[in-house]
């Protein structure tokens, strides 16, 4: 069984990490390391943040199309279960080593959950973004994003009940990866050729598409804070819109690489932990801005 | 006027076009025929700037540019966790396109995800898409491929009107549809292009198996 694991493992990654290329494997595998390591660092911080890595695991496994065909396999749901421990081994570590058994009986119970999750139906939902960029869309409807929606709001709820308001900081890091997460996905280069709008005019126009859209978004979690009376907490706002217009210019600036994307990704939003980080970021947009533009710039215009 | 002036065009080793040159004066549809392999692809590729060649193409003296070409692949380019109707506003965002020709020349369900779509229906919605402007110049790369009959005369029926305004190039291995319909035929064999005047259509199958 584990060979299959690690042929299914090889499968998934083998997109971005040629089984080849050692130099980007043990690269990948440093960078591993080091999640782990900061991980258990800032276990206390993060330790209730740390079901948010299972989304991913949600992600992947309702979009997987290979699992008609892994029910061939007798016991394909320990196969999954293995193969989703795997992933998740920088998290299960550093819960193992704090001891935290609640933490883990969650977390493993969760996989359990997502494995036996029925196919969500296909039904269709008129969401109201703007169509400049189809990806809210998209990913709304792929990733099943509407589901995570109610969790931020949930999250500012028990912060208010329990006077907690790491609960409610929760919430905006919630719906920061939510909005952030379509920025993963990938425009054919064809579209970017065809726009008649100059580079500039692209970047400009995403970044008023990432603006409305975001705020659809984050709308509710603004009105509930306004109505609990957590005003203070609002200075907080403009955070939720830093993050998916970081990842909307981090995705222009490495259209080609989605792996760098995602390592400064995850690097500018762990920064955002140590506070006194946030003003970095905040000096790397306008170059991040100068990169992507660029970028767009020679993916666009055609070379004799 | 088109002016395809392609001195050469190669991957790596690989020559796939040479000397390859294609003057069209009047407006109307011309074909572009060729076995499996020829690049006819790569030729379209070129016209439009997606691929690096050697030479020169213009339309009314001015280098083409791929926002100013209705441009159909033979793999249509589109989301399929859009619906029609949203595939086809993020085409007009994209062409910043104010009022929408909306020619709709299929018939498609609008509100049906894309992905729930036939490879045909696709296309379908992807050329309603693509036709909601009127462009100076048409590329279709094998776009009957995946039509059902009627969608195919539906298609023809457009592009001829289309034609009376613009220069039309299509590529197609049905061979009967562009003798009905092309002012000139380009074949394409061994790297190199030859013209064939509606007058010669007869002499195409042989030029292209011999």
């Amino acid at each position: 069984m584990l060979q299959i694991n690690i042929k299914l493992i090889e499968i998934r990654f083998r997109k971005f990490l040629p089984p080849k290329d050692k130099a980007a494997i043990v690269l990948f595998l440093c960078f591993y390391v080091f999640l782990t390591f900061i991980l258990n660092s800032y276990y206390e911080l993060v330790r209730n943040f740390i079901f948010l890595f299972s989304i991913e695991i949600l992600s992947y496994h309702i979009n997987r199309k290979d699992l008609e065909f892994l029910k061939l396999y007798q016991n394909y749901k320990v196969l999954l279960f293995t193969e989703y421990l795997i992933y998740s081994l920088a998290v299960l570590v550093v819960i193992a080593i704090h001891l935290d058994i609640l933490q883990l009986f969650l977390y493993l119970s969760l996989i359990i959950v997502y494995l036996n999750l029925s196919r969500i139906s296909s039904k269709k939902f008129n969401y109201p973004f703007l169509l400049f960029d189809p990806f809210w869309h998209i990913s709304f409807r792929k990733n099943k994003l509407w589901l995570v929606i109610p969790i931020p709001l949930l999250f500012i709820y028990l912060g208010v009940t329990h006077q907690n308001d790491n609960l409610i900081i929760a919430s905006f890091f919630i719906n920061g990866i939510i909005t952030s997460s379509v920025f993963f996905n990938r425009d054919w280069p064809s579209y970017l050729k065809s726009t008649v709008l100059t580079p500039k005019l692209f970047i400009v126009k995403s970044v008023k598409t990432t603006v409305l859209n975001t705020l659809m978004i984050v709308a509710p979690s603004i009105i509930s804070l306004l109505l609990l009376n957590k005003i203070e907490l609002l200075l907080f706002i403009p955070l939720l819109f830093i993050f998916p217009l970081l990842n909307m210019l981090l995705k222009y600036a490495y259209f080609t690489n989605l792996f760098l994307q995602q390592i400064y990704f995850v690097l500018a939003i762990g920064s955002v932990i140590q506070i006194y980080l946030v003003p970095i970021v905040l000096i790397l947009l306008p170059c991040l801005y100068n990169k992507a533009l660029i970028n767009i710039h020679n993916i666009k215009y055609a070379h004799n | 006027m088109l002016t395809i002036d392609i001195v050469e065009k190669r991957f790596k080793a690989k020559t796939i076009l040479k000397e390859a040159e294609i003057k069209i004066t009047k407006n109307g549809i011309y074909g572009i025929v060729g076995k499996n392999g020829q690049g006819k692809t790569t030729l379209f590729k070129c016209i439009l700037g997606f691929e690096k060649y050697l030479g020169t193409c213009t339309i009314d003296d001015e280098k083409i540019i791929l926002q100013d070409v209705a441009w159909c692949p033979a793999e249509v380019p589109i989301y399929d966790e859009l619906s029609a109707a949203e595939f086809s506003q993020f085409y007009c965002n994209l062409l910043d396109i104010k009022n929408s020709a909306a020619a709709n020349v299929f018939d498609v369900p609008q509100d049906q995800l894309i992905k729930e779509f036939s490879t045909g229906m696709k296309k379908k919605a992807y050329l309603n898409a693509v036709f909601q402007k009127k462009y100076r110049f048409y590329i279709l790369d094998e776009p009957f491929n995946g039509l059902d009959i009627e969608a195919n005369y539906a298609l023809m029926n457009y592009l001829n009107k289309v034609a009376e305004t613009s220069i039309v190039l299509i590529s197609s291995h049905i061979l009967d549809i562009l003798f009905n319909n092309c002012e000139q035929i380009f074949i394409l064999k061994n790297t190199a292009i030859t013209i064939f005047e509606k007058d010669n259509f007869s002499k195409i199958p042989q030029k292209l198996f011999e």
